[in-house]
């Protein structure tokens, strides 16, 4: 069976066997029922280790203690998460409060594409102050959808009548006006029982590796937080979620500050009667944020400086943003440096390993591109591998594109990176069958990718494979 | 309400619904699970639709999803399927196939769950090596590898049709 009749005859089963249509909205209505019924449920794999580098610091006093403990409760109303009375620790500063209620929502990141709800349905669901910052959290119906009515006439709509809110968070110093106060994230449209989450750098940065989270639940609600990813010693992604003290549905805490522009590790769960919701909290990128200084050890001697070297730098912010670990525990490794051919300008490539204790090992290829003084900083291809193999005896195959705009520029490049007595790379097509064969110097080839390469073969001295690799795909982190 | 969210994904089910449904059934093997399959993956997508939607065109992301959400499903499903060498064959002869494509579908049917994605997303999909890898979370190697052995199960257990089939749909 040759692969083009494989194509026409799966074609042809998917359709004759697949299940009849349904009607649209129908589907649609059946998606949304299950999407509110049903929380996607997030488990942690494994029970490695708790999450290293993360000091969990004191819990700021943000929430109030007059609410209810946390502890078993019946679950909440559905919509109790935006309506129940403003709770945190400023809701009796009712000047305040009614002010941050009134303020834009357009003067934020977001700029004015933002659903800024109605005046007459905004309400204030926390309001808090914690060491260093207020915060508070407001909703409001969607301003482009039809109004819920006031059917107990207090001159608000009634938001307990909305499937979906808009919400806002609002920043500002410890002791702030409310015209202090500041939209912070993104204001979104979020379902009626969904909960809330703000995640925020308090200052100062660099001495107090401090950041401050809240999430707003119902009352009633269990938060569960995980702050960190790790990889298990055979390069698995894992994450594990523990509980947190939450009263009236709302719990807060500060935690070791990330080593990263932005922290994509983080996130919450909250658990209410059978269901349970898992989410990023709201955040912005930190605006005075500093590279961490790292070492790097070498493999091979380290060429000329050049502004692609400035990937390396964002190779390492990418892992330690989705990890949520402190920078400083890594060993990294730089396999190979070196540059593509290009027609102007250069394309520096950076193969650079990143180890910690026993976990799998993460590598990437730093692609740096300096385009007439700008620099461009992306990746060739990142992997997680198992750490039973040392890093100098590890084969690196990778797809480097090196356009620099100009004609006649190569594009592809293929970059293979291994054990330094290595001395052939042979390039395979998709059934195994040789196309080309490259030598190997000091273990490292550069040269225009072959037309249908699958994999890479890499040769020793004494004429056996060392490994078989295709060139990289990208780590995904998962949820 | 979100009223324009949820008729952009009304649209989009309109349109992709089909296409939807015939790669779950071939991922899945069955309809109830393919019809399952895809509520999901549509569910999933559906908490962040205004993010997909502003990224970009949403088809790749919910084949992603449903991709994800597949081999996910057969994790779960991984102790019970370590016992056994093949998927249990529950299903009758669907009467809209022909002898030789009913014989495809249960070959297809008894490859073990990644490898099955493989082929049916470089073959049916006609992704590349990469991009296949990249809905599967694995290495190109690792792809390429599933993909050379299931065609090879395939061969070794399906015969080339008789005769060559005119355009039936």
């Amino acid at each position: 069976m040759e692969e083009t009749e494989l194509r026409e005859r799966l074609g042809f089963i998917a359709t004759r066997t697949s299940p009849p249509l349904h009607d649209p909205e129908e589907l649609t209505a059946a998606v949304v029922e299950r999407h509110l019924a049903r929380r996607r449920r997030e488990r942690a794999l494994g029970a490695v280790a708790a999450a290293v580098a993360v000091i969990v610091v004191a819990v700021p006093v943000v929430v109030s203690r007059t609410g209810q403990d946390s502890g078993p409760a019946a679950p909440a109303p559905s919509s109790a998460v935006y309506t129940t009375p403003t709770r945190g620790n400023l809701s009796d500063e009712a000047f305040f409060v009614d002010g941050v209620r009134r303020l834009p929502w357009t003067d934020g990141p977001a700029g004015a594409d933002v659903p800024e709800p109605p005046l007459d349905t905004r309400h204030v669901v926390f309001a808090g102050e914690s060491p260093r910052a207020r915060w508070v959290l407001v909703a409001g119906a969607d301003p482009r959808a039809p109004l819920p009515p006031d059917d107990d006439g207090d001159g608000r709509r009634d938001l307990d009548r909305l499937d979906s809110v808009a919400i806002a968070w609002f920043t500002g110093p410890r002791d702030a006006a409310a015209e202090d106060m500041r939209v912070y994230g993104e204001p979104r449209m979020v379902d009626a029982d969904e909960p809330a989450a703000v995640l925020a750098h308090t200052e100062p940065y660099r001495s107090s590796r401090v950041s401050h989270w809240i999430v707003v639940g119902a009352p009633g609600d269990q938060v569960e937080d995980s702050w960190s990813r790790q990889f298990t010693p055979d390069g698995e992604i894992f994450r594990e979620f523990g509980p947190i003290d939450t009263v009236d549905g709302v719990a807060s805490g500060g935690a070791g500050q990330v080593d990263a522009s932005i922290n994509r590790a983080l996130r919450y769960r909250v658990v209410r009667g059978g269901t349970e919701f898992t989410g990023l909290p709201e955040t912005e990128p930190r605006p005075d944020f500093v590279p961490p200084r790292v070492d790097l050890a070498r493999l091979r001697p380290a060429p000329p400086p050049a502004p692609g070297d400035a990937a390396v730098a964002s190779a390492i912010d990418t892992l330690i943003s989705h990890l949520g670990v402190w920078a400083e525990i890594f060993d990294f490794t730089v396999l190979w440096a070196g540059d593509l051919p290009t027609a102007s300008g250069g394309a520096r490539v950076t193969v650079l390993a990143a180890q910690y204790d026993d976990w799998g090992v993460y590598l990437t290829g730093a692609l740096g591109r300096d385009n007439a003084g700008q620099v461009s900083a992306g990746t060739c291809g990142s992997e997680i591998r198992p750490s039973d193999t040392p890093v100098d005896e590890m084969v690196v195959v990778l797809r480097c594109g090196s356009a620099d705009g100009a004609e006649n520029a190569p594009t592809d490049n293929l970059v293979v990176v291994a054990p330094a007595g290595a001395t052939t790379a042979r390039a395979l097509d998709d059934r195994g069958e040789p196309i080309a064969s490259y030598p190997l110097v000091d273990g490292v080839a550069v040269v225009p990718i072959p037309a249908d390469l699958a994999s890479v073969a890499v040769i020793g001295a004494d004429g056996e494979m060392i490994d078989d690799r295709a060139p990289m795909g990208q780590v995904d982190w998962g949820d | 309400m979100r009223t324009q969210e949820n008729q952009s994904f009304t649209d989009f089910v309109s349109a992709e619904q089909a296409g939807l449904l015939r790669l779950a059934v071939l991922l899945a093997g069955d309809r109830g699970q393919a019809e399952d399959l895809v509520q999901t993956a549509l569910m999933k997508c559906y908490r962040h639709w205004g993010r997909i939607t502003r990224s970009g065109p949403p088809s790749a992301y919910v084949r992603r999803a449903l991709v994800t959400t597949h081999t996910s499903w057969r994790r779960r499903l991984s102790s019970t399927e370590q016992v056994m060498d093949t998927l249990p064959d529950l299903a009758d002869p669907h009467p809209a196939l022909e002898p030789e494509d009913e014989e495809l579908r249960r070959a297809l049917r008894a490859l073990p769950p990644r490898m099955r994605t493989a082929i049916v997303l470089r073959f049916y999909e006609d992704l590349s090596e990469l991009r296949t890898a990249e809905l599967m979370g694995c290495s190109a190697s690792a792809v390429n590898t599933q993909t050379a052995r299931g065609l090879a199960r395939l061969r070794a257990s399906v015969p080339a049709p008789a005769v060559v089939r005119e355009e039936r749909w």
